[in-house]
């Protein structure tokens, strides 16, 4: 059958609304999947009625409820992209919507506008859902308002709009706002003065004796610039154009240019199709390849795939500390810290190694995992819980805490996060698994991480000082020479302080620990040590050196030493053969690339 | 009504009447006694205390409960997932009925379709009321970070809790150390520190913000301890350390490098040294007042050097003489040796009647909460003979405090799990025997097994009080009123 000109009409009238969906959805999917990871792992929703409950005792707690159980939905990220595009575009048809009820036209680039900005500004993975939400539901109701209240009806949500408040927070002032502009061109005072009257009534009586929060909260909970990514001008720019679209739709100017046309064709028309095309630039421009990276390396590290992680590091090798950081736990659970320490750009001041304690919140989520790597399972412990105190609960930092709980024995305490996680949307499955290790010493004893762990935690009991992590290596060394985790950490330290004398003096220790063969950056200092004759050898019994490590040394200082005049000439002399040695990087340090950057 | 919707209604009913199970024909006897949560078994109870709700620790299909008085009162109960909450009222009705008396409950199990019935257990019903109030501080039993902290009243005549104070509303400033007069909300403190820090005082139902932090002083004030006249307060003042334990058996330790005594005027607003340790030889900490407030026991160690190493510090127990009215200490006297028995003794407590001082008895140090081996002992204040509480667990017990009657003690226990104190109530009789200790009863009987909060400092109080967030913002955005010192 072949379309009537009212189906083309809405073809051309949805069109950019289908590729708006489509291509938002896969803009997002394939190049900024980790903000959903981000925000994932950020918070927790639980499916209790306690959970609820607990999200009603102030003003705009409800929507950071809504914004949580959206969150936990980015679990698979495709709903999550699907989630945000849909959002926005549910936001630019009600926009739409609104506007022809006002001014008895469609426009168009206005909603489109809001509809980009918006898109756009939750590329920057700090931008909480809770913006967009916040947003989206006020529009509907402002929708709503015109859609199916008359003008007895208009008194609902006049009568109402404390307990929006109360729900929304100050999100809830775009409707308020938008709504009082409405009462203000029908002079409809009383509405007005009601309206308003009662919720600065509701938050006078609240804050002086129901809401335990301080007054400037109670007023812009949960707005944030924090949440908003640190885009305040552009996001305080959209609230305001939101907050006067009443008023802006029926202005004549609008009215006029919605009706500008050339031959018959209303350039208006073309607008969305604009705007569409203008958000590639800033979309393109968007994607932030740093933190997609160092939240795929995350990614990889919490689903303990530890390979895939070296391996995706060394093809796309990164300067950020964090990432640097996350590898080096990943080359240590797998017994290779100390082979392939150099294949990565580190921290001549050991930050990619150890976290230095600090009570923002990202070191502490990230800390834990590096004394949970060398088996001080106290310390992890401690970490995060810090963070959970500070922040709520993450996914992954729970289940830290229940696996440290397990591994120590604590079971009562254990059960007690187990039941939080059973209450989550999608990690029952694991918490189920936790729970059958309760109780049971044996079943822990036989699980692969945690009996390992279990089998690693700390022998002999010293204070921590976490100022200088380096101390609790040395102390765990002492106490157990079979922690080659700590091991290694302390001949990366070694290493990176050029301290060829004290990874020499740790061969025999290596030798207790079971090494059988000499990690290659190891064997690098200790083929140097002895080349250069910088000091005795101890007596080793396992341990050998590979004549072909002693060779390639040989070659790497007599090319060093032809060249050593021109340092840029050495490099690209030896960057070849030797850019992942500790040779490298002991003669050449200064040139290598160093980690210094932070997510 | 039309005649079917009387079956649409009552059938459900019906139906959910003609389900609750009952024993009925052959009981078989089990001789086992049954587990219960929380073990409220063979315990002495306040005759006012809210009901003992609690869960059976067995799977069964249906469970029945017989709650009879020895004095008469009957309580039949059914559950289905084994958890019995009782209605308030007919809990009220039966403990009034039976005070003095023993209160017996019957358990039935049903298993496979067969009834079983299990061992009587029984409580005792006081004669002795509880106070009706008790207020603790709610915390993540943490380290050293914290977002939401609030001392709570709770009811224990009900389940009804309401927020006293909570830091949420003065931007997440510490809120600690709460301290009333006897049990008396008219004279009641706390302490808040961060940027809108100070000492808040009720005074005429309003808070009064104090600076109790003079330049004379190096450490700020914290243990208060009202005197009875309600004119002074003792505080310690500490230079505190907290250090990680790297293995599992103890997370925190938390030392004094450097503790004196003050004492606090209220009326004068002055401060002065508790003029004990003129060569400041020792460390001294945990004031308590005698209920005729003619003595001030404490805690002293010696004064630990530069190096020293943490389990050595033991402190034992003291007291000095003081005059209220001259504002005049005497010379101070040792009354427990703790380190004659390599211990150490923390949070002394006197009975309103003079005669008993609870504390608790430790390894070493003096911040027992962390410390597993903690527990409850009873100092006779007329021989000084001690005897070890017999309301102890082999996990930390502190925090104790009496009842106004002091019949009643209310301490922290993590016999629970480990890690979180809950409040457990003991009753003690005229010879300081103490009763096996009860959990504060919760309406949802599993309460306990998922809550991750801490019971801080629990406290025993007559009457209720709390502030609305806007009289305490309104407190605490007032400058605070200086305390003098007074060398005298």
């Amino acid at each position: 059958m072949a379309p009537t000109k009212l189906n083309k009409n809405q073809i051309i009238l949805f069109m950019p609304y289908i590729l708006f969906l489509g291509l938002g959805t896969f803009y997002y999917n394939r190049f900024a999947e980790y903000i959903f990871f981000y925000h994932e792992k950020s918070s927790l929703f639980l499916v209790t009625f306690q959970y609820l409950l607990e999200h009603l005792r102030q003003p705009g707690d409800f929507l950071e409820y809504l914004a949580e159980l959206q969150v936990s939905l980015y679990f698979y990220p495709i709903l999550g992209a699907l989630m945000v595009t849909v959002g926005i575009c549910l936001m630019v048809f009600l926009l739409q919507r609104i506007g022809t009820y006002l001014s008895g036209r469609l426009p168009a680039v206005l909603p489109f506008f809001i509809g980009a900005v918006l898109f756009v500004m939750q590329i920057d993975y700090l931008y909480s859902p809770v913006n967009n939400l916040g947003i989206i539901i006020q529009v509907f109701l402002f929708w709503l308002t015109l859609r199916f209240l008359g003008r007895k009806g208009r008194w609902i949500p006049v009568a109402a709009f404390f307990l929006l408040y109360f729900l929304f927070g100050a999100y809830a002032l775009i409707f308020g706002l938008m709504y009082s502009v409405l009462l203000w061109q029908k002079k409809q005072w009383l509405k007005l003065t009601v309206m308003w009257g009662l919720t600065f009534t509701f938050f006078l009586i609240g804050a002086e004796f129901l809401f335990y929060q301080k007054v400037e909260t109670l007023l812009i909970h949960p707005f944030s610039y924090e949440k908003m990514g640190r885009q305040l001008i552009p996001f305080v720019f959209t609230l305001a154009l939101i907050v006067s679209y009443p008023v802006v739709v029926q202005l004549t100017i609008a009215r006029k240019m919605s009706c500008f046309a050339i031959r018959r064709v209303k350039l208006s028309q073309f607008a969305p199709w604009v705007i569409l095309l203008a958000m590639v630039i800033p979309c393109w421009q968007g994607i932030d390849k740093k933190n997609s990276h160092y939240f795929y390396t995350e990614k990889l590290f919490y689903e303990q795939k530890y390979e895939d992680l070296i391996s995706y590091n060394m093809q796309f090798p990164s300067n950020n500390r964090l990432t640097v950081f996350l590898t080096n736990i990943a080359l240590a659970e797998t017994g290779r810290l100390s082979d392939m320490l150099f294949h990565f750009n580190q921290s001549s001041d050991g930050k990619t190694l150890f976290p230095e304690w600090q009570t923002i919140t990202e070191v502490l989520k990230r800390g834990a995992h590096y004394y949970y790597c060398i088996g001080m399972i106290n310390e992890a412990q401690r970490w995060a819980y810090e963070y959970m105190v500070m922040k709520g609960n993450t996914p992954e930092l729970l289940k830290l805490l229940i696996r440290t709980e397990l591994i120590n024995g604590n079971y009562e305490t254990a059960a007690k996060y187990i039941s939080v996680l059973e209450n989550t949307l999608f990690y029952r499955d694991e918490a189920s698994y936790f729970r059958g290790l309760l109780y049971n010493d044996s079943a822990v004893n036989s699980d692969a991480e945690l009996g390992n762990k279990r089998k690693r935690d700390v022998k002999k009991d010293f204070f921590v000082i976490t100022e200088n992590p380096l101390i609790a290596v040395d102390k765990i060394t002492e106490g157990d020479v079979m922690n080659k985790q700590a091991l290694e950490y302390k001949l990366s330290w070694l290493m990176l302080n050029k301290d060829m004398k004290g990874v020499v003096q740790l061969l025999p220790a290596m030798e207790k620990a079971g090494y059988t063969r000499l990690p290659h950056n190891v064997e690098e200092v200790v083929v140097t040590y002895k080349l250069l004759k910088m000091g005795d050898m101890p007596e080793l019994t396992k341990l050998k050196i590979d004549p072909k490590t002693e060779q390639g040394f040989q070659q790497f200082y007599m090319t060093f030493q032809q060249n050593k005049h021109n340092m840029k000439q050495a490099q690209r002399a030896l960057f070849h053969d030797f850019a992942y040695t500790y040779w490298y990087y002991v003669f050449l340090g200064s040139l290598n690339a160093k980690a210094t950057q932070d997510v | 009504m039309n005649q079917r919707y009387y079956w649409i209604y009552f059938f459900p009913l019906l139906l959910f009447i003609s389900c609750t199970s009952k024993p009925d024909g052959e009981v078989l006897k089990s001789e086992q006694p049954l587990k219960i949560y929380p073990d409220y078994s063979e315990i002495e109870l306040p005759s006012n205390i809210a009901p003992m709700n609690f869960v059976v620790e067995d799977n069964a299909e249906a469970y029945y409960l017989i709650l009879s008085g020895e004095k008469g009162g009957l309580l039949e109960v059914s559950s289905r997932n084994g958890e019995f909450c009782f209605s308030k009222k007919k809990w009220a009705k039966l403990l009034a009925q039976n005070s003095g008396a023993k209160i017996n409950y019957q358990i039935y199990i049903q298993k496979q379709g067969e009834w079983y019935q299990y061992p009587v257990f029984s409580n005792n019903v006081s004669t002795q009321k509880v106070d009706p109030f008790l207020y603790y501080r709610l915390l993540y039993p943490g380290y050293e970070s914290w977002t939401e902290l609030s001392i709570v009243q709770r009811s224990l005549e009900s389940f009804q809790e309401k927020t006293v104070i909570e830091n949420n509303v003065v931007g997440q400033n510490c809120v600690n150390c709460h301290a009333f007069n006897a049990q008396n909300p008219d004279n009641f403190m706390f302490h808040m520190r961060g940027n809108l820090g100070g000492t808040y005082f009720v005074e005429n139902g309003n808070l009064k913000k104090v600076n109790l932090k003079t330049k004379e002083m190096e450490n700020g004030t914290v243990y208060p301890r009202w005197h009875p006249s309600g004119k002074y307060v003792a505080y310690a003042s500490n230079k505190v350390v907290q250090q990680f334990h790297a293995m599992d058996k103890k997370k925190i330790e938390v030392s004094d490098l450097n503790s004196s005594l003050l004492l606090y005027d209220i009326e004068k607003n002055e401060l002065l040294q508790v003029p004990v340790d003129p060569k400041k030889q020792f460390m001294d900490t945990y004031p308590e007042w005698s209920p005729d407030g003619q003595f001030l026991y404490f805690c002293r160690a010696a004064q630990i050097g530069k190096a020293y190493f943490y389990e050595d510090i033991k402190y034992d127990l003291w007291r000095v003489s003081f005059d209220p009215e001259s504002r005049q200490f005497g010379s101070a006297e040792r009354i427990f040796d703790a380190n004659a028995i390599d211990k150490s003794v923390s949070f002394p407590r006197i009975s309103p009647d003079g005669k008993l001082l609870v504390f608790t008895l430790h390894n070493y140090g003096c911040f027992p909460i962390w410390h597993k081996e903690a527990d409850l002992f009873a100092l006779n204040l007329d021989d000084h003979s001690c005897n070890q509480l017999e309301l102890n667990s082999e996990f930390t017990e502190s925090y104790h405090s009496w009842s106004s009657n002091g019949k009643w003690l209310v301490f922290s226990s993590k016999r629970g799990d480990g890690l979180t104190a809950r409040p457990y109530i003991s009753y003690v009789n005229d010879n300081g025997k103490a009763s096996k200790p009860f959990v504060l009863p919760q309406e949802n009987p599993l309460f306990y097994k998922d809550f991750i909060k801490t019971y801080n400092i629990p406290e025993f109080a007559q009457s209720d009080v709390s502030f609305s967030p806007g009289t305490i913002r309104r407190a605490a955005d007032k400058k605070a009123i200086q305390a003098a010192w007074s060398s005298k």
